[in-house]
């Protein structure tokens, strides 16, 4: 996409200035900037981020750069999936772009690809009170830095109250127990619940992951190699699930991504799991449209409930690849130096309205959260993401079964009466080993 | 147990209620499985997003129909340049593919030469190798020669598999017609060459039409190649173009991205009414007809 001069509002020059007034910097010392890059060129491949001033925001840095740079760079935007797929193509060609928008998965699959970028992250991590956990889990392999953390977009129960108060349930459950209890009731009344349970890339992961934890089950052991999905743990998560199902509406075993906000809008569900991007297309669109503000004023977040095992979250994570075979990586490095900087990236974090967050520590006592009340609950969802894999490291087998979706897949025979839940289990452990035993060859 | 039926029964018929089971309600069946899709796409275009999300209303009508999905598609996304990269590419494809593949089906279907079974095999089993294990190779070839994020790349590109779909239908359509006539014509003294532009080809051309229809379909509507070969959003086709500007995260347009599906499968619409007849002739005719 051709960058738009007109629209700079954050030049470079205010992005030095800035930072140099904050502590510790050489993400801002004027090292290459001035002109040296001149003639370069970094092409960026990005996605398209549900909130678009973050987009616009993006461009903007990009335009600002270019032009105190003087390095050509062009931000080109793909859809979520298609842009794995062009990640895939520039992984495997070396050619096509110098820096994109991955998931966590990218960076230990493709770590052997992509540019060590510790120093960088170390300076960022001093900079904003530390890396959380999830970020070193996404983006760090072998003890290095493969990738910096963009950000992650918290999913939430999204409820309808007044559905709710109308089934007889005053508040969203605290425990999976209440949860079958309150979806028996707002069944009986006509406005089921829906968990997705299809094929899709964000919601399939961040709905089914945090039943598998709660019960106790896990992929892995600690060392992240031996499967472990057959376990009790993962049977009482397959049975709760079995049983949910009944009641909620028909068709999420074929839900994709887009399903549950669509159903949700059509007030067809009174509760799913999903970002908070059902919220802000009905706050956007409230001014014009009764049937949104209704769902405006009706609907809240919440946390999952809590399980015998604990209460969990498992969240899309959203990190910069430095591709390796990029041959302007100081331009790589200036471009991510000012996407950290104090001027930009508590700006980009504050309009992003919770939808993505940095996995900054700092950030929890600084201006980047919404005023909307019914947000306010993304800054402690911020805290407890899981990555696929949990019980042991992030590893490429556990990014191949998700990719796979074996545990959708798992959960969704058992509640279709395809395979009992024992046998579901016993499906799901064979997958896992095959993909563990053919990734331990390579 | 029922009443044995009278002497006769058998032969009496209606004849409304046979022409309604057997002619009208196959009809109804296909018209409906072959032109639903489309409904869907136009009432989804025309529906305003008030109506889309109210599970209260039928998805079957439009209450309150609207052009905002159509101005949008023309007025916030690249939808023309996506229109007139698709249709160059597909055109110039479809062009390489048929120079290319007629006379090599021709070839496999007159000459004989050693090996030409495997020959012909082997170019349709170039056909079947799937676009996805394709595609990163193809990639690298385009950037050893220059062509990496550019459109002429999916111009060179798509002939790859086009061309060897071309040369397996026609030579199959070669076969059908009488290799007597181009014996006569060469006894008159046409050249082989001169045989098969005289006489094969213009026989042959609903095979040919039919053949390019299909190429200019499968161009139209390739998706993997168009991704990963071209980056530049101005040179993006169709497929590609529209699933980026009009998904954002979770979220899909759907009353752009259903006018956008609909105008788009317009060319192809449109390429298949005027030549119906010769294509439908294609599929069905052989060489000598009365």
């Amino acid at each position: 996409m051709t960058q738009d001069r007109s629209q700079a509002h954050v030049s470079r020059r205010k992005l030095l200035a800035g930072a140099a007034a904050a502590p510790a910097l050489s993400l801002a010392t004027p090292s290459i900037a001035q002109g040296t890059l001149k003639g370069t060129k970094l092409t960026i491949l990005a996605g398209q981020w549900y909130v678009p001033q973050t987009n616009t925001l993006l461009d903007q840095l990009a335009a600002d750069l270019a032009r105190d740079s003087g390095m050509e760079i062009r931000v080109e935007r793909f859809a979520g999936d298609e842009l794995m797929t062009k990640t895939a193509s520039v992984i495997g060609t070396g050619r096509g772009a110098d820096l994109a928008v991955g998931v966590e998965f990218d960076t230990y699959v493709y770590a052997a690809k992509l540019n060590d970028v510790t120093d960088l992250a170390d300076e960022v991590g001093k900079n904003y009170g530390g890396w959380m956990d999830a970020a070193k889990a996404a983006s760090m392999v072998g003890g290095r830095w493969k990738s910096l953390p963009i950000g992650q977009a918290p999913a939430a129960w999204n409820w309808r109250t007044d559905m709710f108060r109308a089934a007889g349930v005053d508040k969203f459950p605290d425990t999976f127990a209440g949860l079958l209890d309150a979806a028996k009731k707002l069944h009986a009344k006509g406005t089921p619940i829906g968990m997705t349970l299809g094929h899709a890339s964000g919601d399939g992961r961040s709905t089914n992951y945090p039943v598998l934890w709660a019960f106790g089950g896990k992929e892995f052991e600690a060392d992240g190699r031996t499967v472990a999905i057959n376990s009790p743990g993962t049977l009482a998560a397959v049975e709760w699930y079995k049983e949910i199902y009944q009641y909620f509406i028909p068709g999420t075993t074929a839900w994709l991504d887009p399903d549950n906000n669509q159903a949700f809008l059509a007030s067809k569900v009174s509760a799913t799991v999903n970002v908070n991007t059902i919220y802000l297309a009905s706050r956007a669109a409230a001014a014009t449209d009764a049937a949104r503000k209704n769902i405006v004023d009706n609907m809240d977040h919440a946390n999952w409930p809590s399980g015998p095992a604990g209460r969990f979250a498992n969240y899309n994570i959203n990190v910069w690849l430095p591709f390796a075979s990029s041959p302007n990586k100081a331009g790589q490095r200036e471009f991510l130096k000012a996407w950290y900087s104090r001027t930009f990236l508590p700006k980009w974090t504050k309009v992003g309205q919770s939808y993505f967050i940095p996995q900054l520590a700092g950030f929890d006592s600084e201006d980047v959260w919404p005023e909307d009340p019914k947000l306010k609950i993304f800054r402690d969802l911020n805290k407890i993401n899981r990555l696929p894999g949990y019980g042991g490291p992030p590893t490429p087998v556990a990014a191949e079964a998700v990719n796979k979706y074996i545990l959708v897949d798992m959960f969704a025979k058992a509640c279709t009466g395809q395979l009992t839940p024992r046998d579901a289990v016993a499906w799901a452990e064979k997958e896992y080993q095959q993909i563990a035993r053919r990734r331990s060859r390579t | 147990m029922s009443a044995p039926l009278a002497p006769g029964a058998y032969r009496s018929h209606n004849p409304r209620l046979e022409r309604a089971l057997f002619v009208w309600a196959p009809l109804a069946f296909f018209l409906i499985f072959l032109v639903g899709p489309f409904y869907w796409m136009l009432i989804t275009a025309l529906k305003p997003d008030s109506e889309l999300y109210d599970g209260s209303k039928s998805p079957l009508y439009v209450a309150a129909p609207t052009l905002d999905h159509f101005i949008y598609l023309f007025e916030k996304t690249d939808f023309v340049t996506w229109v007139a990269n698709t249709m160059m590419v597909a055109t110039l494809s479809t062009a390489i593919a048929l120079i290319m593949g007629v006379p090599a089906g021709y070839a496999l279907a007159r000459l004989r030469f050693r090996g030409s079974e495997f020959v012909g095999t082997a170019i349709f089993v170039t056909y079947l190798v799937p676009t996805t294990l394709l595609f990163i190779p193809m990639v690298e070839v385009m950037a050893s020669i220059g062509m990496d994020d550019t459109i002429w790349a999916l111009v060179i590109v798509y002939p790859t598999f086009l061309v060897p779909f071309v040369t397996w239908l026609m030579s199959g359509y070669f076969r059908t017609i009488p290799s007597d006539l181009e014996d006569c014509a060469r006894i008159d003294g046409l050249t082989r060459l001169g045989a098969m532009l005289r006489i094969a080809l213009p026989l042959a051309r609903p095979g040919i039409l039919s053949a390019g229809i299909f190429s200019f379909t499968l161009s139209w509507n390739e998706f993997i190649y168009a991704l990963t070969l071209v980056t530049a959003s101005a040179e993006r086709t169709i497929p590609v173009g529209v699933i980026v500007q009009l998904t954002r995260a979770d979220f899909y347009f759907w009353g752009p991205l259903m006018a956008g599906a609909l105008l788009g499968s317009v060319p192809v619409a449109l390429v298949y009414s005027f030549f119906v007849d010769q294509y439908a002739s294609g599929l069905t005719a052989g060489a000598v007809k009365g």
